[in-house]
């Protein structure tokens, strides 16, 4: 299990190095991968090494970016917990998977930028925010085909290409 | 049943700690306005993570090239043609206006004025962009071994790009016009009309002034003022045109002139604005 973790966490450390580099931005947005990972961990493992890579991969996201630190670190948290806990709801279910995945980006994206425009970022400024938020959740969307049976393969041991395949944590529920 | 309710608890209990050590960092973050323990931490792991970053660049740009070939493909035979025409274009403008540049370097000089041709820069490659779409700066491969400090302005062949927020020996974050926090000086070209020209994240800018006499036609060139920034570096274009109204102050939006999605080579121009009026750092060649 500790191997797992670590494994995790090094998904993560991944995801965050490939997001700040010269990632590509078709339409000029960019899936959120750090995020997606963290979903991808929330779904396959335990909601604690859930919790915990999100706020590390979050906090190197802060701390590679320009934006206020914690503010990712909080946000992505928040989104990791929540995948744990649809877990159960999205088992077996590719429709509630794909559905899941997109409503958990979106709500991280919005709930970024509320937090970040109280504590005086301006994002929501942003005319085309909404355009944005949802290009991001789409393409995210489109990523989790490849993302989450990596993570899955890589974390809980799953089987590749299967997105919905069950992991080794599945029993304790 | 049981153990599934302990580890709810236990993750809950996580979450509510994480939850609050986040807002503990980001008020102090805030506070110290990201200097002080928060910028140090963000220095260092950026000094630590940017020799890995360039590795993942060799490796992720020709994939990113290749992506935005296929996203851009049906574009790129009308954008050719395109390109052609302004280059016509912009060769018969440059021969009509060589003489005006010659007698605005002669005026530099005698001023004791340097040139943007003459002041002295760096050229640095983009090594990482902000880690979201909320986030509108990157991370160039020049720093403080460079002689790049903060302050610096960044431009590339289009025009401005933002200038320098912090350095590491060996990387620089930029803060581009677009970030919502980046405000410039500007002067609408052909008139004497300043005002400000402030970034709204992927929206176009959005210029203010409260002083502008005459209407901002759509089209209109903007360029930088004198202070912060060198005077004359291209900023963008005007979106609409803009009336003035009576108590009211001219707003509107402008299209950047550089492309920030595709950015890859700028120029850190070593400019210090000693003074309000114009200052250019001495000209001792480009590197």
């Amino acid at each position: 299990m500790r191997r797992h973790r670590i494994r995790a966490l090094l998904a993560v450390l991944i995801a965050v190095i490939l997001q700040t580099t010269v990632f590509p931005r078709p339409f000029g947005a960019s899936p959120n991968l750090v995020m997606l990972v963290a979903i991808g961990i929330g779904l396959y493992m335990e909601p604690e090494t859930a919790v915990v890579s999100g706020f590390v991969g979050g906090i190197l996201n802060d701390l590679l970016g320009n934006t206020i630190l914690g503010l990712w670190a909080l946000v992505i948290t928040v989104v990791a917990y929540g995948a744990s806990q649809y877990r159960r709801q999205a088992e077996g279910n590719l429709l509630r998977m794909i559905v899941g995945i997109f409503a958990l980006t979106i709500s991280g994206q919005v709930l970024f930028g509320i937090i970040g425009t109280l504590f005086g970022q301006g994002f929501l400024a942003d005319t085309s925010l909404v355009f944005g938020v949802l290009l991001t959740g789409i393409l995210s969307l489109i990523l989790a085909v490849v993302i989450l049976p990596l993570v899955s393969r890589l974390v809980a041991g799953g089987r590749w290409f299967a997105l919905v395949g069950p992991g080794p944590e599945r029993g304790v529920w | 049943m049981l153990n599934a309710r302990r580890r709810f608890d236990r993750s809950t209990a996580l979450l509510i700690t994480f939850v609050i050590i986040s807002i503990i960092l980001m008020t102090i973050d805030v506070r110290s306005s990201s200097e002080g323990i928060a910028g140090s931490v963000r220095s260092g792991t950026q000094a630590i993570v940017a020799p890995i970053q360039s590795a993942a660049n060799a490796i992720v740009r020709p994939i990113a090239g290749f992506v935005d070939g296929v996203a851009n493909l049906a574009g790129l035979r009308a954008e050719n043609a395109d390109l052609r025409a302004e280059l016509d274009e912009a060769n018969r403008r440059l021969a009509e206006t060589e003489p005006l540049r010659s007698e605005n370097e002669e005026l530099r000089n005698l001023l004791n004025l340097g040139s943007l041709d003459t002041l002295q820069s760096q050229i640095g490659r983009v090594q990482a962009r902000g880690s979201s779409d909320f986030d509108h700066s990157i991370v160039v491969n020049k720093g403080a071994a460079d002689g790049v400090v903060v302050d610096y302005p960044v431009r590339n062949l289009d025009g401005l790009v933002g200038r320098v927020v912090s350095v590491t020996e060996s990387s620089a974050r930029v803060m581009l016009l677009t970030n919502p926090n980046h405000a410039v000086e500007v002067l609408v070209v052909g008139s004497e009309d300043r005002g400000s020209a402030k970034g709204r994240g992927a929206s176009d800018l959005q210029f203010i002034s409260a002083t502008a006499e005459q209407e901002i036609a759509e089209g209109a060139t903007l360029v930088t003022d004198a202070g912060r920034y060198p005077a004359g570096l291209l900023v963008g274009y005007a979106s609409e045109t803009a009336q003035r109204q009576a108590g009211f102050a001219v707003q509107t939006p402008i299209a950047p002139a550089v492309d920030f999605t595709t950015l890859d080579f700028v120029e850190i121009l070593f400019f210090v604005p000693v003074d309000p009026a114009v200052q250019l750092a001495p000209a001792e060649g480009t590197s």
